[in-house]
């Protein structure tokens, strides 16, 4: 990682930890603690770029206090608090990352790295809700783009061989 | 005998489901649990697989032939074999947001919500959804800041940009 990151004790991530994430609600216990197991947890300091758009970086994070505003192209276009995730994108396939993610307030984070996140692919909990949100967001961003509808260029041809949302 | 057929049926989709690039990285195995998994159907052309606004839950995966999508009208796709549709759907119940139709014969198969989430969980196909899903993101993500930056231009008076994250 390229960020002065501190770890927080030992930096293992506990199951207790991950109660009240939303995106582990359908996790059974056991499953919750996999989850702790492959992951890590950090302490990241207030004003500290977690991630930078255009970077290459394959890790997943998971809020679990605090909260990171996401901007592309210097503009904001989210703010992430406790439970939200980031990352995912990259974590499912190497590419560079699409918003750089800011620390807003001091932030403990859980991290999982591409091998673990392959591991965590396996639990159903966890695939469903990334699937889920994943989803959801398309959804949002399509709602918002209908909104330009009038505008050709918001539509133009999608990319080959890509998924629809229908 | 009914039993005889669907064997037979299932293992010629097996066969036909093994040429699909997206698939490539099933075992047999997988690809015998996404067939008993689906249902193949064989529509003729102008059929519409999928209306704009109406609800629907199915999960698409098209064997051979072509379908175009059109949103409010306007032709926004064109998908052929391999490609899939109506994850969304199956995902977040929803009103469809594009409409399905077939450009020519086409060999289908049709996947309820409920079939998918555990289509999801094998292997080969899920990392071509995860993909397609993450690709997807990132494009309406894109066509998204495309249509602010837009905005902004034509707009006298937009917001200045905040400055760029850390």
């Amino acid at each position: 990682m390229q960020m002065g990151v501190e770890t927080d004790g030992d930096g293992r991530a506990e199951p207790g930890h991950l109660h009240g994430v939303p995106w582990f609600a359908a996790c059974t216990e056991e499953q919750l603690r996999e989850v702790a197991r492959l992951a890590e947890r950090l302490h990241v300091q207030a004003g500290e770029v977690i991630l930078r758009e255009g970077r290459l970086g394959r890790e997943l994070f998971v809020i679990l206090s605090g909260t990171a505003t996401v901007t592309r192209d210097g503009r904001v276009v989210n703010v992430r608090g406790s439970g939200d995730y980031f990352g995912e994108l990259a974590a499912i396939e190497a590419a560079p990352r699409s918003a750089t993610v800011t620390a807003t307030t001091d932030l403990d984070v859980l991290i999982i790295g591409p091998r673990e996140f392959e591991a965590m692919m396996e639990i159903p909990g966890f695939r469903n809700a990334l699937m889920k949100g994943m989803s959801r967001r398309i959804r949002e961003a399509d709602d918002k783009l209908a909104a330009y509808a009038d505008r050709e260029e918001a539509w133009a041809p999608y990319p080959p061989g890509g998924s629809e949302t229908v | 005998m009914d039993g005889i057929v669907t064997t037979l049926g299932r293992q010629a989709t097996v066969d036909r489901l093994h040429e699909v690039e997206q698939l490539r990285d099933c075992s047999r195995a997988q690809l015998d649990e996404v067939a008993r998994l689906a249902e193949r159907v064989q529509v003729g052309e102008g059929e519409v697989l999928a209306r704009e606004g109406r609800i629907g839950r199915e999960f698409f995966l098209i064997l051979s032939g072509t379908v175009g999508v059109t949103q409010a009208g306007r032709r926004v796709n064109t998908l052929g074999p391999g490609d899939f549709f109506g994850e969304l759907a199956a995902l977040n119940p929803g009103p469809r947001n594009a409409t399905v139709t077939a450009l020519s014969e086409v060999d289908v198969l049709i996947i309820g919500p409920r079939e998918f989430a555990a289509m999801a969980g094998v292997p080969g196909f899920r990392d071509a959804l995860f993909k397609s899903m993450a690709a997807r993101l990132r494009t309406v993500d894109a066509r998204l800041a495309a249509a602010l930056d837009d905005q902004r231009s034509t707009a006298p008076g937009g917001e200045p940009d905040p400055s760029p994250g850390g």
